[in-house]
């Protein structure tokens, strides 16, 4: 991995010195006619790599949302892994187009590392984990605790600011491979392994004895996880953000996968329906992309709803409750909706 | 050397040669090359900053006076999350160091017991120590880093049913817990100088009668050993001690399993290492020279320590630093298991948490290249002083 870092930092220069400019990823992409995303190396219901070396999850269906909005054929995606501490750099270079890895949008992210978050499609928080026999039953009651990260996130901060603000003291044990951090933890080096919600409930199920180990209720951060491109390329960071609005709003309006073919044919689907799947008006044309886009990713990927149940729903390996949680949609009282189209 | 007059003329560089006929065109060359090499680092340089601006990137050096934000789990240093990065930087350096100087020294006491077993002529203090080596110097590093953090002190009873000594000391799964002295500054510099004592009075005594058991550096290092303890017990005001609280312990000095496994990972690794070192200069003092100490009347011991050794540590000088040096860059293997150096504070932390990925593994970069350019000029310049010390006699 520190070759990865080194490798990663090198290619960045290299582009850099050459002054490749790639502001226009959208064109890049269309000769290329191939999406790079870069997503990370395994994190099951958001990217993991089956048994054949194929990528299923939560974050690799928006790759191929974009590729079929872009491409008209959501296949076309060349998926490249990007380490926590490889992601920046890869992205900034242009070895990736975008970066589909549940990045959390911050201030210096946004601001000072050339990096744009055009959407916002998943929403969660920092909690803690703990070993069922420790008997704590709030955060608060932590205090003198050994606490296992990863590093690569934002999770060390967020732990020091959660437990300083709580009067409450702590020993740090950073790891920087997952696999480690998570044995360590297993063995009872650490009380408590923090990280997002998302990824306890995954790495829980990862572990020899899940029933042992519990996810506290308490949420000690936001964080609000998206696609993430480079700055400065405003098309290309549209054609992101209306990917994910299209998925947004076709569940609103019971666009799914299945039935994309009869609303796009019903001259009585509602007006904003049919200029999303490219029936009317021309979208499309305007962000540089063929007009039937909304059609091809619905056809392709389904709707945002139809994605998170296939790989986060009840049924999936790893399962994340959405009802009464901001990931749900903004008419069950959740904080997924769309702008209309207009 | 002498060179045979018919011998033909040594070949000297492309450069030299040019140089040396006074060619103007030659000297011409040489100063396009050098604009060439300095014209096309400037390049770089520029377009890969212009770049950078262009695409708002910040680059420069100026996010280190911003607040950390985390905590580090070893620091010598005070550091608190509230701490500026720069002090991050500092705390990852005299880590890295901290594990650096305490696997070389262990290292190194460990290889004279490994290699006085190894040359000793029982065969089974011989072949175990054989063993030892051969089992050390033919296996990574990583796995024996990962045998004692993952094997051994994560093995150990948890925090809550740990060992506890008279509850002052205790051993667990979260480290060593012992009782810490506070004293005043005055306090520790009294005991310091009290620790040189012997080792000045054994230097002197060296030269009237180098063969008297008080000029052996080994018993004055104790002696100085057990007068800093002594000092330190008597000028101590207050000892502070490790008491449980809440899930963890609190107060007295604390070891972090990370620490223990590493240092113990690191010299063990590298005494093998030190060991075949040492062993191979020992053997190739002349045999001659054991036999003239005995003509002398000296005793074994005597031979090794007066006769042998000091001939022996000029021939291991070089390889020995070589071996320090790679020591200095295989401490950056400790990000594995969570011991916070420059490498994991920096090369990782920072670099993810304010996403300034050059300026990072620049500054670790430099930071491993001064450390270890620093280790070989010293032990430069040791050599060096053996050297003219040889030359004088």
């Amino acid at each position: 991995m520190r070759y990865g870092v080194l490798a990663a930092v090198l290619g960045t220069l290299v582009s850099w010195s050459y002054g490749a400019q790639a502001q226009e990823t959208l064109a890049a992409v269309k000769a290329r006619g191939e999406l790079l995303c870069g997503v990370g190396e395994n994190f099951p219901g958001f990217f993991s790599p089956d048994s054949t070396g194929k990528y299923t999850g939560f974050d690799i269906d928006f790759c191929h949302a974009v590729a079929a909005a872009v491409l008209g054929d959501a296949g076309k995606v060349k998926f490249l892994p990007a380490t926590p501490s490889a992601r920046f750099p890869q992205l900034q270079s242009g070895q990736v187009d975008i970066l589909s890895r549940e990045v959390t949008d911050t201030f210096s992210r946004d601001t000072s590392l050339g990096l744009d978050f055009p959407i916002i499609l998943f929403y969660d928080g920092h909690a803690l984990m703990v070993p069922k026999s420790l008997g704590v039953k709030s955060a608060k009651d932590l205090d003198g605790a050994n606490v296992c990260t990863q590093t690569g996130l934002s999770t060390e901060v967020i732990v020091a600011d959660y437990f300083k603000s709580n009067g409450m003291t702590y020993k740090p044990v950073v790891f920087d491979a997952r696999d480690q951090a998570l044995a360590a933890f297993e063995s009872g080096r650490c009380d408590v392994f923090s990280s997002d919600r998302s990824t306890l409930f995954a790495y829980r199920s990862s572990l020899a004895n899940p029933d042992n180990f519990v996810v506290l209720d308490d949420t000690i951060s936001k964080s609000l996880n998206g696609p993430t491109v480079r700055h400065g390329d405003n098309n290309w960071g549209d054609i992101v953000r209306w990917t994910g609005y299209v998925l947004i709003g076709a569940e609103e309006f019971g666009v799914t996968s299945k039935n994309v073919d009869e609303m796009k044919a019903d001259a009585n689907a509602p007006a904003e329906v049919r200029r999303m799947l490219g029936v009317e008006g021309d979208f499309g044309k305007m962000l540089g992309l063929p007009n039937d886009w909304g059609y091809q990713i619905i056809k392709s990927v389904g709707n945002y709803g139809e994605i998170y149940d296939r790989n986060l729903g009840s049924g999936a390996k790893v399962s994340i409750p959405r009802e009464k949680t901001l990931n749900a949609l903004w008419k069950n009282g959740g904080a997924m909706i769309a702008p209309s189209f207009q | 050397m002498y060179a045979h007059p018919d011998a033909p003329l040594p070949k000297v560089g492309w450069v030299r040669r040019t140089f040396s006929k006074g060619d103007l065109a030659g000297v011409f060359i040489q100063i396009a090359l050098v604009l060439i090499v300095v014209g096309g680092g400037w390049y770089v340089v520029s377009v890969t900053t212009a770049n950078l601006n262009a695409r708002g990137i910040t680059t420069g050096f100026a996010f280190l006076s911003r607040p950390a934000g985390f905590d580090v789990a070893f620091s010598l240093l005070p550091f608190t999350s509230a701490s500026p990065l720069w002090m991050a930087v500092f705390v990852g350096i005299t880590n890295t160091l901290f594990l650096a100087l305490a696997g070389m020294l262990f290292g190194t006491l460990l290889a004279f017991a490994v290699v006085s077993f190894r040359l000793s002529k029982s065969p089974l203090a011989s072949g175990l120590a054989a063993g030892y080596i051969g089992l050390f110097r033919n296996t990574p590093i990583l796995l024996h880093l990962l045998f004692w953090y993952f094997a051994v002190f994560a093995a150990l009873p948890s925090v809550r049913n740990g060992l506890v000594l008279d509850e002052a000391a205790f051993l667990n799964n979260r480290g060593l817990f012992v009782p810490w002295p506070e004293l005043a500054w005055s306090g520790w510099i009294a005991a310091c100088l009290f620790a040189v004592i012997p080792m000045i009075a054994s230097r002197r005594l060296r030269k009237q009668n180098p063969t008297s058991n008080f000029a052996r550096i080994d018993l004055s290092l104790l002696l100085g050993l057990a007068l800093f303890a002594t000092v330190i017990a008597l000028a101590a005001t207050r000892w502070d001690l490790p008491v449980r609280a809440g899930l963890g312990i609190r107060g007295g000095a604390q070891s972090i399993p990370e620490l223990m496994a590493v240092v113990l990972a690191m010299c063990t690794y590298a005494s093998a290492f030190i060991a075949e070192l040492l062993r191979g200069a020992i053997q190739g003092v002349d045999r001659g020279q054991t036999e003239a100490g005995q003509a002398l009347g000296l005793r074994g011991s005597a031979i090794s320590r007066l006769v042998i050794f000091p001939q022996a540590i000029r021939v291991i000088i070089p390889p020995l630093t070589n071996q320090y040096v790679n020591m200095i860059k295989q401490t950056a293997i400790v990000s594995a298991i969570a011991f916070p150096d420059v490498m994991l504070i920096i090369g990782k932390t920072v670099l993810t948490q304010t996403g300034q990925a050059i300026e990072s593994l620049t500054i670790v970069t430099s930071v491993y290249l001064i450390i270890s350019l620093l280790a070989a000029g010293l032990m430069h310049l040791y050599a060096y002083k053996l050297e003219a010390a040889g030359h004088r006699r």
